[in-house]
C-alpha cells in the first residue's frame, strides 16, 4: 500500500491490457488534468497498488484496493492508467 | 453582571435561530441512511436556487436549539464535475453552515479521509460520523478513534447509520459544538508550495476590503494555486484580475521549478499525510468472514460478461411485471374511482354546467391522469431503490458500459433507458443518477423514443383492425423503430448540442448490503411526491387549456357537450388549428380529424384513440370497423409510427421541464415533431414503392 514515487519502471502499460487478477501499482495517468484530479481524489495516484478483479480488455475494468475500495473505470479511462505488474 | 445578562440574552437568540447543519460525504457512505434518522424521516424538499436538483432539509428540535439539517450531494473533493457536486460545494463555500457532519466509510476510511483534510482546510466546523463501523469490524479494519480525535482536533462518533447506532451521541456532539471555536487545521505542504501560498494569501490580503467572501486568505491562496474555477471566478467577479495574474505567476513558476503539477503535487501530499494517518491509527487484518470477500464472490457472477447480462435480464423483467402487471388492478381502482364515481357526482349535481365540465372534464380528469400514474411509480422506484441500496445497479452500469460508450454515455444509463419501455416519467426521474449533466440532457433526448406501455394500447388497436396476421411482427417493428430513432439521436445530438465534455466513466462498485426498508421507502416515496407536485401541477394546468380549446371555438363558447358531440367539436379551437395544419399533412392524406387527434394524444398517447372514436362518430368498440373503412394499412402504419415518435406525453413532457429546464423540453418536442413527420415520410414513400 506504500505511495512511492521516482523508481524508474520497468515493465510498464496501460492497465486495460492487464489479466483479470493481477495486483499491479501505478506508475502515471496520462490524462487530462480533471481526470487526474478524478482519480487522485479517490486514492489512485502513482504509487497505489491496485488488485484488477475484472478486465474484458475492450470494456471497462473493476479495481480495488484497502483505500479507494471497489471501483468501476470506463476502458477510456482504463487506457490512460498506465501500471507496472507485481 | 449586567454585561453577564446581557450576553445570556444574545445567547438565547442565538440558540433560538436554526443552526444550519450541512450532512456531506462521499458517495455510498451511507449519507441518506443518517439523514433520515436524524431527522425521523420527516424532511421536506426544496430546490436549490437556479436548479432543478432537489434539495433535502429536515428540522431537528432539541430543547431549546434547533437544526436544520441539509442533505448533500456525495462528493470525493472540492473538485466538482457534475450538477450535484457542483451544488455541494457552493453550499459549503458560499452558504458555510454552521456544523458539517461528514458520513465516513469507516471500512476504506483513507479515502474519504481526504475529502475530511479540504473540509478542515475551510475552517468548516466538523464532526465526523464513521459510519458502518460494525462492517469495518467484520472486514478486519480497527481503527484508533482516540487517537485520531487527538491527532485532528475534531470529534468523531461511531455510528451504524442504519440500526441507529449512535445517533444520540451524534445530536449531543452537535450541541457542544455549537459554541465551540472553530479548530484551525494546517496541513505542510512543504517549504516551496508554503511559500507560495503565503505570498499570495499576502496578495489577497491587501485587498481584503474588496473580498466579502468571509474564508480566510489561506484556503483563498491554496484554491488558486490548484485552478479552482470557480474561486477564480470569484475574485474575477470582484475586478480582481490582479490577484489572478499574480497568482498564476507564482504557480508557472513553481511548476517550472518542480517540472509537475502543483495541483498533483498538493494532492499528493494530502494523501502522504493520510498515509502517515493510516499508519498510526489504522490497522488491517485479515478477515475471516469479510463483506468484501463475499461481494468479490457475488461479483464473479453478477458482473460476468454472460452470466451477468442473463440474469440483469431476468432481474428486470421481475421489475417490470411487478410495477406494471401486479398493480394493474390498483391503477385501474383508480381510474375507476376518479373517471367515473366521481365524475358522474360531479356531472349530476346542481352546479351550472361550465363549472360541471371544468371541474370534471379539465381539473378532476388531470387530477386522474396524475394519479394514475402513482401505483407504477411507486412500485417501480420501490424496485429501483432496493436495487440501487443493495448495490445492484453499479454492476449493471458495468454490463453495459462498453454498449452505451458507443452511444456517448456511460454504463449507468442503461437503466433510465430501459425502464423508458414501462413508463418515460420514472425513467426521465432516474436520469438523475448520471454522473453529468451532459449524459443527462442525453439520456433525457433518447428515452421518449423508448415506446412507453401507454402506447401498445394503440398498437394493438391498428394492428388488430389491419395487420391481424402479423400483429406480432407490426408490433415490434413499432419498439424496433423507437430503439433507432433513439440511437440515431445519441450520435446526433453526441456530435452536435453536447461535444466533447465527457468526463471518463469513475464508478464507486459498493459492497453488497441488505437495504433498510425505511430508506428505500422514503426514497421512492420522495420520488413519487415530486412528481405528484411538481409535474402534477403543469398537467392539470395543460388540462385546463386543452379543455378551454375544446368547448369554446372561433365563434365563441361551443357548450360543454363538444367534448363528445362531433359536430360541435368540429368547431372549437382544437379542429380550428388541426384544419389549419391539413395542408402540412396533405401528403399523408391525413385529415383534420386525425391530426386532431394526435393533438388530444399530448394528454396521454393512449387518448389518441378515445378522440378518433369521438371524431369519427365511433364508440370505442365500433371503431376499428370505422377505421378500416377510411384508412389503408400503410396510413394506419405510418400513424402508428407517427404516435410513437411524434411528441413526449404531457406527464413526461411536464418531467422534462421539471428535470432540465423548459429550453431543452421545447427542443425535445420540436426536434420529435420533425423526426415525426420525416420518417412518416418516408414510411409512405417507400410503403408507395413496394405496394
Amino acid at each position: 500500500m506504500g505511495y512511492d514515487v521516482g523508481d524508474k519502471p520497468l515493465n510498464v502499460s496501460p492497465l486495460s491490457n492487464i489479466d483479470e487478477g493481477k495486483t499491479v501499482k501505478i506508475v502515471k495517468i496520462v490524462g487530462g488534468r480533471g481526470l487526474i484530479k478524478r482519480l487522485y481524489e479517490i486514492g489512485l495516484l502513482p504509487g497505489a497498488e491496485i488488485q484488477v478483479l475484472r478486465n474484458s480488455k475492450h470494456g471497462p475494468v473493476i479495481i480495488r484496493n484497502n483505500v479507494s475500495g471497489t471501483f468501476s473505470l470506463g476502458f477510456g479511462v482504463a487506457k490512460k492508467i498506465m501500471v507496472e505488474v507485481m | 453582571m449586567a454585561c453577564h445578562e446581557a450576553s445570556t440574552s444574545t445567547k438565547i437568540k442565538v440558540k433560538q435561530q436554526s443552526i444550519t447543519v450541512g450532512i456531506i460525504g462521499n458517495p455510498n457512505v451511507g449519507k441518506s441512511a443518517l439523514f433520515n434518522k436524524l431527522t425521523k424521516g420527516k424532511a421536506w424538499v426544496a430546490n436549490w436556487p437556479g436548479v432543478t436538483v432537489e434539495k433535502k432539509i429536515g428540522k431537528i428540535n432539541l430543547g431549546e436549539t434547533s437544526f436544520e439539517v441539509v442533505d448533500l450531494p456525495g462528493i470525493y473533493g472540492l473538485t466538482a464535475y457534475s450538477q450535484d457536486e457542483i451544488i455541494a460545494r457552493k453550499f459549503l463555500i458560499e452558504e458555510r453552515p454552521e456544523i458539517v457532519i461528514q458520513v465516513v466509510n469507516a471500512v476504506n476510511l483513507e479515502r474519504n479521509l481526504y475529502l475530511t483534510i479540504q473540509l478542515l482546510e475551510m475552517n468548516l466546523k466538523l464532526i465526523i460520523a464513521l459510519n458502518m463501523i460494525d462492517l469495518a469490524e467484520k472486514e478486519g479494519v480497527e481503527i484508533d478513534i482516540h487517537g485520531l480525535i487527538n491527532e485532528l482536533k475534531i470529534p468523531i462518533i461511531p455510528v451504524v447509520a442504519i440500526k441507529e447506532v449512535g445517533i444520540n451521541q451524534l445530536l449531543e456532539t452537535m450541541i457542544e459544538q455549537i459554541d465551540r471555536p472553530t479548530v484551525s487545521f494546517k496541513l505542510d505542504y512543504g517549504e516551496e508550495i508554503e511559500g507560495a501560498i503565503e505570498k499570495i494569501s499576502k496578495i489577497i490580503d491587501s485587498f481584503m476590503g474588496k473580498l466579502d467572501l468571509g474564508i480566510d486568505s489561506r484556503w483563498l491562496a491554496i484554491r488558486l494555486l490548484e485552478n479552482d474555477n470557480d474561486v477564480v471566478e470569484q475574485f474575477r467577479s470582484r475586478g480582481l484580475e490582479e490577484v489572478i495574474r499574480e497568482s498564476r505567476r507564482i504557480k508557472d513558476e513553481l511548476e517550472a521549478r518542480f517540472n509537475k503539477s502543483i495541483e498533483v503535487l498538493m494532492i499528493e501530499k494530502r494523501y502522504h499525510y493520510i498515509l502517515s494517518l493510516s499508519k498510526k491509527y489504522i490497522k488491517r487484518k485479515p478477515a475471516r468472514e469479510s463483506l468484501t470477500i463475499f461481494t468479490n464472490k457475488l461479483d464473479r457472477v453478477l458482473t460476468h460478461p454472460i452470466i451477468g447480462l442473463m440474469i440483469f435480464i431476468s432481474v428486470l423483467y421481475l421489475l417490470f411485471k411487478l410495477s406494471f402487471d401486479i398493480v394493474a388492478p390498483l391503477t385501474r381502482l383508480i381510474e375507476i374511482f376518479f373517471s367515473h364515481y366521481i365524475y358522474n357526482l360531479i356531472k349530476t349535481s346542481f352546479l351550472p354546467d361550465i363549472i360541471s365540465s371544468l371541474l370534471a372534464d379539465a381539473i378532476l380528469n388531470g387530477v386522474g391522469i396524475v394519479l394514475i400514474f402513482i401505483p407504477n411509480l411507486l412500485f417501480l422506484f420501490l424496485g429501483i431503490s432496493f436495487l440501487e441500496d443493495t448495490g445492484y445497479l453499479a454492476r449493471a452500469a458495468f454490463l453495459f458500459d462498453k454498449w452505451m460508450n458507443k452511444l456517448g454515455l456511460s454504463g449507468r444509463a442503461v437503466i433510465p433507458l430501459l425502464i423508458g419501455f414501462g413508463c418515460n416519467v420514472p425513467a426521465i426521474m432516474s436520469t438523475r443518477t448520471l454522473g453529468t449533466d451532459r449524459d443527462r440532457r442525453l439520456a433525457v433526448f433518447m428515452i421518449p423514443f423508448m415506446s412507453c406501455s401507454a402506447r401498445l394500447p394503440i398498437y394493438l388497436l391498428f394492428t388488430l383492425a389491419f395487420f391481424k396476421e402479423n400483429q406480432i411482427i407490426v408490433i415490434l417493428s413499432m419498439y424496433f423503430i423507437g430503439v433507432v430513432i433513439a440511437i440515431i439521436t445519441a450520435i446526433l445530438f453526441n456530435n452536435l448540442l453536447f461535444k466533447g465534455q465527457t468526463v471518463g466513466y469513475v464508478m464507486d462498485m459498493p459492497p453488497y448490503l441488505i437495504p433498510s426498508a425505511m430508506n428505500v421507502f422514503i426514497k421512492s416515496w420522495e420520488r413519487v411526491k415530486s412528481f405528484l407536485i411538481r409535474a402534477g401541477t403543469i398537467i392539470v394546468s395543460l388540462m385546463v387549456v386543452i379543455w378551454v380549446l375544446s368547448i369554446t371555438g372561433p365563434e365563441g363558447y361551443l357548450g360543454s357537450e363538444a367534448l363528445s358531440v362531433p359536430e360541435l367539436l368540429s368547431r372549437s379551437w382544437i379542429a380550428s388549428f388541426s384544419k389549419l395544419l391539413e395542408p402540412l399533412f396533405k401528403p399523408f392524406n391525413w385529415d383534420w380529424r386525425i391530426i386532431a387527434s394526435l393533438m388530444f394524444g399530448f394528454i396521454a398517447k393512449e387518448v389518441v384513440i378515445s378522440s378518433l372514436a369521438v371524431l369519427y362518430s365511433a364508440g370505442e368498440q365500433g371503431l376499428p370497423s370505422v377505421l378500416l373503412s377510411s384508412f389503408t394499412p400503410l396510413t394506419a402504419y405510418s400513424l402508428m409510427a407517427f404516435t410513437l415518435l411524434y411528441t413526449p406525453c404531457m406527464a413526461t413532457a411536464a418531467t422534462i421541464k421539471t428535470e432540465i429546464g423548459l429550453r431543452y423540453t421545447l427542443l425535445i418536442v420540436s426536434y420529435q415533431l420533425i423526426i415525426a413527420y420525416t420518417i412518416t415520410y418516408a414510411i409512405l414513400l417507400i410503403g408507395g414503392l413496394i405496394i
